[in-house]
């Protein structure tokens, strides 16, 4: 019998369901192998500490509070309780108060020729049909902003803010009355443009639909840049559809030439140089309202090697939510998308800033480790010295161990 | 002896029918009979009490909903032992909801890595045996908590609930064969994790 012959047999020779024979076979051996005495002894230690652990009681009153939570009534059973019960009394009730509801909307809207003027076109109209139905503009409509009466052709600034809302750096130019946003903000991270620009607008949205000009100026750039999207989408070649069009262009896909569009200042950055992130990232860092919700997102970006998109989500994450128990986590993520992406200089840099602004996280050895493995990546001499000192420092984590391993391999 | 055999069958029985008829201090009485059982089953496998105590809660109450499907086909302990198992598998991986940035040695909420019994404090061996005890109970958590889901739970079940393989297979739906391979990687992936500091 061979050692590991004898070793696969362990868990059943603990538990006696090992064939007589076999047990006979398998002693034999062990008792003629130090080296797997030594291992056998050592699984039925873990073993026996395992079941050590034993049973444990839930805090006294436990049953009785399941019995409460059982006898409670469902969600929904109180909300048909109290939006029906009992019917004889709410049905009339409700009744009459949607007619009256309905006679008021109608009795406004018939008395408001500004709210009959203001009425969108039809949203089942395809984006294509919409395009096609747009007048050349007379002259330059005021900006939507000013007027808030948007004609059905308008395509104001919000138009090329949504457009460009997939990098800080294209909307931040285009918001009237910000600067420019500085080439050296990160790409794709949003904390100005979630905190002021087209997410909140956008959130207001979806939440509440309101029928405000702005909102429906909103919808209607939607649905444009959507148009502009899937047009890019069925016809460019495979190198151009992720490029961000020039501004004059993009007008141009949506909104005829000389459309007010146009009246909007111009980014100040080049366009050729905004990479804007893939759509689908962009929605989902817009739709992610709650810290969960973007960090999640942002996590599954980077389990599905989209790393662009996760550095952008972690980006966001940190930068709207810097409390968040979470932040060390993504700091570390977006060092890790950065090896990914074969970019150990900028790796390096996010690790740093863990290790600097989190000095007591438990997630400084692993950073230390993956640090001095970047920095070895780049034949720098000071990996080495930085596993040694991680080595010195943190004796008991596993990252220790790896780090005497890397340099006995790495290390001369 | 195994929570089904402590309670015979005849016993959960009377009582489940009751529940089923709607009789909530019926299936009170089946809760307290079985709550230790599915709330170390919880607990050893989150490592957090309030969690456990909450999807323990949960499992109960799934039971509760569920009863009136039970048909007595199974005794009522392997029934609830299945829901409970399942329950924990799915609650662990929905855990990913809220997922943190997991790491090899941690989980979230760890508050680092646990204590090597040789090392602490400066070095020096414990005399209490108590405190030894107790890091000894952290440690091995610690590995359990590194283990995948499946073999968390089955180690679970045999180590700590002491069911046999027979009442594994049946309660996790595989066949023994699986139970006994998967049980004897998860024991070793434990000695490998553990032997060390034992």
């Amino acid at each position: 019998m061979t050692c590991d012959t004898a070793r696969e047999t362990f868990s059943d020779l603990y538990d006696g369901r090992l064939p007589l024979p076999a047990q006979e076979a398998v002693h034999r051996h062990l008792q003629a192998c130090p080296a797997c005495q030594a291992e056998w002894a050592a699984f039925q230690r873990v073993v026996l500490a395992v079941s050590d652990l034993g049973g444990a009681e839930p805090s006294p009153g436990f049953a009785a509070r399941v019995r409460q939570q059982v006898e409670a009534p469902g969600w929904w059973e109180r909300a048909v309780r109290w939006l029906f019960l009992p019917v004889r009394v709410k049905m009339p009730l409700h009744a009459a108060a949607l007619l009256v509801l309905g006679l008021a909307g109608l009795l406004v809207y018939e008395r408001s020729p500004e709210l009959r003027k203001g009425t969108p076109p039809p949203r089942t109209l395809p984006p294509t049909a919409v395009r096609s139905q747009r007048p050349a503009p007379p002259e330059a409509p005021p900006p939507v902003a000013e007027t808030g009466k948007p004609e059905a052709f308008t395509p104001p600034p919000l138009a090329e803010r949504q457009q460009g809302s997939t990098t800080p750096q294209e909307a931040a130019p285009s918001a009237p009355a910000q600067a420019p946003a500085p080439a050296s903000v990160p790409q794709g991270s949003p904390p100005e443009e979630q905190a002021r620009g087209v997410p909140s607008a956008r959130g207001k949205a979806a939440e509440a639909e309101p029928a405000g000009p702005a909102a429906d100026a909103l919808k209607r750039a939607e649905t444009s840049a959507e148009a502009r999207r899937d047009q890019a989408d069925s016809a460019s070649s495979a190198g151009k559809v992720e490029e961000a069009p020039p501004p004059g262009a993009a007008s141009g896909a949506a909104v005829s030439p000389s459309s007010p569009a146009q009246s909007v200042p111009a980014p100040s950055t080049p366009p050729a140089a905004q990479v804007p992130a893939p759509r689908e990232t962009s929605r989902k860092v817009l739709a992610a309202r709650t810290p969960d919700a973007l960090y999640s997102a942002a996590l599954t970006d980077l389990a599905g090697q989209r790393y662009p998109q996760a550095l952008n989500g972690f980006r966001a994450f940190i930068a709207q939510y810097p409390q968040d128990p979470k932040v060390p986590y993504a700091r570390l993520a977006l060092g890790d998308a950065q090896v990914a992406q074969g970019h150990p200089l900028e790796a390096i840099q996010e690790y740093d800033t863990l290790i600097r602004q989190f000095p007591q996280s438990p997630l400084v050895p692993t950073a230390l480790f993956r640090q001095a493995q970047a920095r070895l990546t780049l034949a720098d001499p000071s990996g080495c010295t930085q596993l040694r000192d991680l080595a010195d420092r943190f004796p008991r984590v596993p990252e220790a161990a790896q780090a005497r391993d890397v340099m006995t391999k790495r290390c001369p | 002896m195994s929570e089904a055999e402590r309670h015979p069958p005849d016993e959960d029985r009377d009582l489940v029918a009751r529940a089923q008829a709607g009789d909530t201090r019926a299936f009170e009485e089946l809760v307290r009979r079985h709550q230790r059982w599915v709330f170390t089953l919880a607990f050893r496998m989150v490592g957090d009490g309030a969690e456990a105590e909450d999807l323990a809660q949960e499992v109960f109450l799934r039971a509760y909903r569920g009863l009136a499907g039970f048909r007595g086909a199974a005794r009522f302990s392997t029934w609830l032992h299945s829901i409970a198992s399942h329950h924990c598998l799915t609650a662990l991986e929905t855990r990913s909801r809220q997922p943190l940035y997991r790491l090899e040695r941690e989980r979230p909420g760890d508050d680092g890595p646990p204590p090597r019994l040789d090392r602490v404090p400066n070095g020096a061996p414990r005399a209490d045996a108590v405190l030894e005890q107790r890091d000894r109970a952290r440690l091995v958590q610690a590995a359990l908590a590194r283990l995948s889901t499946d073999h968390r739970l089955i180690v679970v079940l045999r180590d700590i609930q002491g069911m046999s393989y027979e009442a594994i297979a049946e309660t996790l739906g595989i066949e023994l064969g699986t139970v006994r391979s998967r049980l004897h990687r998860a024991r070793m992936e434990l000695k490998e994790l553990l032997a060390p500091d034992l």
